[in-house]
């Protein structure tokens, strides 16, 4: 039962995947032809030589980064204080941390984008990055505050029966235990302000073009090929960014400089 | 000491404050202030509910309202439920190999790439269509139904069902496999079927992360704007699709409208909450009172 279940679930999400890179590679397929002539490579060269392509990577990449690194640095004292601390005002914090979870995404976004028109901040990449923090931060503080919960008091009584203050607490007892939690979250907030449409569009006023952004003006005008390679090429750079990002901020950053 | 170690957690708390708190609450109060035809840059400065009273008489604003509720709601609990019999079903079987990797791919997609692989497949001119032309079951292209652009909203359905499923399952497959360490061995001795094991014991354990997932999906799917815009009909429209473009007019004059629509939109999401609070707290007493 089980097995059968497991090369279902995979046809079903491995079909749909295939035929879009099948897609990429064909020219021209009327209905009902199910295999084309020949490979088409054109939109895949046009893709890798065109100078817009390459700097909306840039622009992308940018954005994300600053977005996430931002996250991790906000959402690292956020969770800190949820779970470590008794304060009055807890539960409010709670409620504002999971708020835009709860706030549908089109009135978030517009409403961000009002605001960030009245602060005098829209039409750049830094109006950009600090809209996309709004939406990313939720998870990642879910997913550290998780953490924190995991290691427990037991961590903190041990830290301060030996002399640690709270700031050494963080970064010497719960900061090298959190190394999961803190690349999770990194990629997380990272994937999430990079398939960011709707936002970048609106604060980025169309001068920010961001991939979500090409691809969609490319889905409202191209042909299935292009669609297909554009997208691909997206999901692509995206999984290289979490690894990249899982390499070296898991091993190395937080290890050696961080400390 | 004393002193300073109270103030360390707000201390802790101003990054939140400054980058997310703030922008956050500020964009829901110009929202608010807007919808109630305050805004003085284009003259208006009387404080009136009439924006409101304007989306309520509009026929649109309930096709479309009624449209992504029962929209959100059908693809929701189809999620979350087939995510959760196929993560009981995972979780009975022994070895997991390839399956979580490859579950975790649809999740690394964003909803409109998602949207556009339905279209792929689905489409009148899709590969749906054009396998069951080459195996003779349709004869021309109009026979194949019409999924996609439908006023049914199947496309956009199945789009979001085809992404959200492997999220569920994810989300609750670690907690059937913990349970089956203890639990389960425990039900099977005192002489639980499979079914009893699912209904008395999986089921109840796993209720608040089903009812968290519930309600986050249908919160995204209710709100969302780029799926409904790939997938959707020229009518009904989603109700993300009616704000954006009444948000995106050029008329000026209409943005008290959008905000009072906006508005109302953010209540349902913030209604929510409650629903979520009040549904765990139940959830909570029962299991004291076992």
């Amino acid at each position: 039962m089980s097995k059968f279940l497991k090369i279902i679930i995979t046809t079903m999400i491995l079909i749909p995947i295939l035929y879009m890179v099948f897609w990429s590679f064909t020219d021209i397929l009327p209905w009902p032809k199910l295999i084309p002539d020949g490979i088409n490579l054109d939109v895949w060269k046009q893709l890798i030589s065109s100078k817009d392509y390459i700097r909306t990577i840039g622009v992308s990449i940018v954005v994300s980064m600053w977005a996430a690194a931002i996250c991790i640095l906000v959402a690292l004292p956020t969770a800190y204080a949820i779970t470590c601390f008794d304060f009055c005002w807890k539960p409010v914090i709670r409620g504002i941390v999971y708020l835009p979870f709860f706030i549908p995404s089109i009135s978030l976004s517009l409403g961000l984008h009002s605001a960030f028109l009245t602060a005098g901040i829209t039409d750049s990449i830094m109006g950009v990055v600090l809209s996309h923090i709004v939406p990313c931060l939720p998870y990642t503080i879910m997913i550290l505050e998780g953490s924190f919960e995991q290691m427990g008091r037991s961590f903190s009584e041990q830290g301060r029966n030996l002399g640690a203050n709270s700031i050494q607490l963080l970064t010497m007892v719960y900061l090298p235990n959190m190394r999961q939690a803190l690349y999770l979250s990194a990629s997380m907030s990272f994937i999430v302000s990079f398939s960011q449409y709707l936002l970048t569009f609106l604060v980025g006023g169309g001068i920010i073009k961001t991939l979500p952004v090409m691809l969609f003006q490319i889905m409202q005008n191209g042909n299935r090929t292009e669609i297909s390679a554009y997208s691909l090429g997206f999901i692509i750079l995206g999984a290289i960014c979490t690894y990249l990002i899982r390499k070296y901020l898991g091993e190395r950053y937080i290890m050696k400089y961080m400390l | 000491m004393l002193q300073n170690k109270r103030a360390l957690p707000y201390l802790l708390l101003l990054p939140f404050l400054v980058f997310f708190a703030v922008p956050l609450i500020f964009s829901l109060c110009s929202m608010l202030k807007q919808s109630f035809g305050i805004m003085p840059g284009i003259g208006l400065d009387e404080l009136t509910l009439n924006y409101y009273v304007d989306v309520l008489d509009s026929g649109t604003f309930y096709s479309s309202l009624g449209f992504s509720i029962a929209l959100s709601a059908i693809a929701s609990l189809l999620a979350v439920g087939l995510g959760f019999a196929i993560a009981f079903i995972l979780a009975e079987g022994k070895e997991e190999g390839m399956i979580m990797s490859i579950l975790r791919l649809p999740i690394l997609l964003p909803h409109f790439t998602a949207a556009f692989l339905i279209f792929l497949l689905l489409s009148q001119s899709g590969l749906a269509s054009r396998v069951m032309k080459s195996f003779g079951l349709i004869a021309n292209i109009e026979e194949f139904p019409k999924l996609i652009f439908d006023s049914q909203g199947l496309g956009i359905m199945i789009s979001y069902i085809w992404k959200e499923v492997p999220f569920c399952i994810l989300f609750i497959y670690p907690t059937l496999k913990l349970i089956n360490k203890g639990l389960r061995e425990a039900a099977y001795t005192l002489g639980a079927n499979k079914f009893q094991y699912l209904w008395m014991v999986a089921l109840p354990v796993c209720k608040p992360s089903i009812i968290s997932l519930f309600i986050i999906l249908f919160a995204y799917n209710f709100g969302s704007f780029e799926v409904p815009f790939i997938l959707g009909a020229s009518y009904p429209k989603a109700i993300g699709i009616l704000a954006y473009i009444s948000y995106i007019s050029a008329d000026i004059g209409s943005r008290p409208y959008t905000m009072a629509l906006n508005i109302m939109i953010t209540a349902m999401g913030g209604m929510l909450i409650f629903v979520y609070i009040w549904l765990i707290r139940k959830i909570k007493t029962m299991e004291g009172q076992l």
